[in-house]
């Protein structure tokens, strides 16, 4: 019987090929050709060849590097802690009993469900100055007396392209963290009781510390797709004001795309792809030790 | 053992209420605009909080059930179809390619011992957790010299890969979960292994394997960025690009506007009200471990 078949490594290595010919194609090679593009002189369709460094050394005495840097600092910053904070909240509150529970926990998913650049067109209507719902919510509810544009000032725009991210990516986090909180056996609450911890004590001391396995990857997760953020940016702000939005995601596609030097582009888009490589790696030696 | 009482039960009940409204007035905003006629709305300090005038002539004319006037909206109304069209093609075609692959990978992964599977495994992972725009530069020359730009391919070959590596991260860890006793007794009824794994194992990972196949959905569906990019006319461009290409074209009412985001929308929602456990189980067990 075993003689017919086909051996296990021969099969294993027939059942992955297509997978592994597809990734090297879509991710092996193109880093590989990003970082040749990155040592390229190109403008447009014509490239000048070699230039070594050059595009990385311009990016960085353009500044043009360190602003996106900052602007990703945060923005990503803004995302992962409000979006830490806000899931918590929310997962604490839908993890107790109460009517229609099950109702607003299927309705959590939705925000996340509907594509980015939807939830991008959908807010960069509400939020316009004079004819928006946002705004004329605010003035309804007596916060807003004329008109006022989010986007024109460098702090609101930061404020609200994190605020609509955080509509439609805090559901994952609620998600987790339920699912975190869900794992905890009763019975730790129940001996908790019993010694006389108070609610915040129990938080404290209780689900935190069992969370903290769970938060932490979520963390790290986070923080990698925030350096991916671009549909919002792109829809909502443009990079605006001035360079307030232009994340890494934005900035190299503005390299690429808009002033069409790919070697420049490259060039960041590389170094996106070593930020991003790091916080990989501490995250597989973060889940190998945990396990 | 969670009661709460007093001010506590207070504070929950508002932020549960604060969550339920935050999440479900933008699609009534949407509702509202789609079904209201552009001068209770455009211009408007307070636009119309409650629908006036209803009509669902902007649905009519999105779908081309109605003719309409004016050329510039019959265009958009156009446009908007064939994107519809073209994010099914694009949406549908990953989904079932990044099932495939990902499927036979998950296998090999978790049941199989081959040479070079770690690095495969490393690989898969690693690329999940590229950004697309790193992937969009390169990958722009590398199209435009197979000369495969602005057509399906581009499109389908990057969401066929990034929802791969979603299915088989999940679903080696799904199969690692269910015990191989089954497949091991096929096998000594005379089953190949492969035979084990599409008639054995399969059929039994069904929940895992509806969860990923819809996550991969929702993804293509959604995707933008290489959407953006790698398409430059109406043969392949997907319904989020056409819809950010709406915005602030003044010639295109809020309403067909509205109405297309209403459409878009209408896919991913259901799919997340009806599948709703199996998309969560998906992305909590398998997309956390990793």
């Amino acid at each position: 019987m075993q003689g017919r078949e086909i051996g296990e490594g021969k099969l294993g290595i027939l059942m992955s090929t297509p997978a592994m010919l597809l990734i090297i194609l879509t991710a092996v090679i193109p880093i590989g050709y990003a970082l040749y593009l990155s040592t390229q002189d190109i403008q447009g369709i014509m490239n000048h060849g070699f230039v070594g460094l050059e595009n990385y050394r311009e990016i960085i005495e353009t500044g043009r590097l360190q602003s996106a840097l900052i602007a990703t600092l945060l923005f990503g910053g803004g995302v992962v802690i409000f979006q830490m904070v806000a899931a918590m909240i929310v997962a604490l509150a839908l993890n107790v009993k109460f009517m229609g529970r099950n109702i607003v926990r299927s309705l959590i998913l939705i925000p996340w469900a509907i594509p980015t650049a939807l939830v991008g067109v959908m807010w960069s209507r509400f939020l316009s100055a004079t004819d928006g719902y946002f705004n004329a919510t605010l003035r309804l509810l007596g916060l807003l007396d004329g008109e006022m544009n989010w986007f024109l000032n460098r702090g609101t725009a930061i404020l609200m392209v994190v605020l609509v991210d955080s509509w439609k990516f805090t559901s994952i986090f609620v998600m987790i963290f339920l699912a975190g909180l869900q794992a905890i056996p009763t019975t730790f609450y129940e001996a908790a009781l019993v010694d006389g911890a108070s609610r915040v004590q129990r938080f404290f001391y209780l689900t935190l510390p069992l969370m903290k396995p769970v938060i932490l990857v979520a963390l790290i997760m986070r923080t990698i797709f925030v350096f991916h953020a671009f549909d919002l940016i792109y829809i909502l702000t443009g990079g605006g004001p001035g360079d307030a939005t232009r994340v890494m995601a934005y900035y190299t596609y503005q390299e690429s795309f808009t002033f069409l030097r790919h070697g420049r582009g490259a060039a960041v888009a590389f170094i996106l792809f070593l930020m991003t490589g790091i916080v990989t790696v501490i995250y597989i030696k973060l889940l190998g030790s945990s396990e | 053992m969670n009661e709460l009482s007093g001010w506590l039960k207070v504070l929950h009940r508002l932020v549960v209420a604060f969550v339920v409204i935050a999440i479900l007035l933008p699609f009534y905003w949407i509702f509202v605009m789609s079904v209201t006629p552009q001068r209770y709305i455009a211009g408007q300090a307070i636009p119309a909080m409650i629908p006036v005038d209803v009509s669902f002539d902007a649905f009519a004319r999105v779908l081309g059930l109605v003719e309409v006037e004016a050329a510039q909206a019959e265009r958009a109304a156009m446009m908007f179809r064939r994107s519809m069209f073209n994010s099914v093609v694009v949406a549908g075609a990953s989904t079932i390619l990044a099932l495939i692959f990902g499927l036979l990978a998950a296998y090999a992964l978790a049941r199989l011992d081959f040479p070079g599977k770690n690095a495969s495994y490393v690989m898969i992972l690693g690329s999940r957790l590229l950004a697309q725009i790193t992937l969009a530069v390169p990958m722009f020359t590398i199209f435009e010299i197979m000369g495969i730009l602005d057509t399906y391919l581009p499109l389908i070959i990057m969401n066929t890969s990034f929802c791969m590596a979603w299915v088989t991260l999940i679903m080696d860890n799904y199969f690692d979960m269910i015990d191989s006793e089954m497949e091991d007794a096929a096998r000594v009824d005379g089953c190949t292994r492969f035979g084990a794994f599409w008639r054995v194992l399969l059929p039994m990972a069904r929940p895992g394997i509806i969860s990923v196949m819809l996550i991969s959905f929702l993804f293509a569906w959604g995707e933008f960025l290489y959407a953006l990019l790698f398409t430059s006319s109406m043969a392949a461009r997907t319904m989020p690009v056409v819809l950010s290409m709406f915005l602030g074209q003044f010639a295109i009412e809020y309403r067909l506007l509205a109405a297309g985001l209403v459409m878009g929308v209408l896919p991913p929602v259901i799919i997340a009200l009806l599948f709703q456990r199996f998309i969560v189980q998906g992305l909590t067990q398998g997309g956390l471990k990793g």
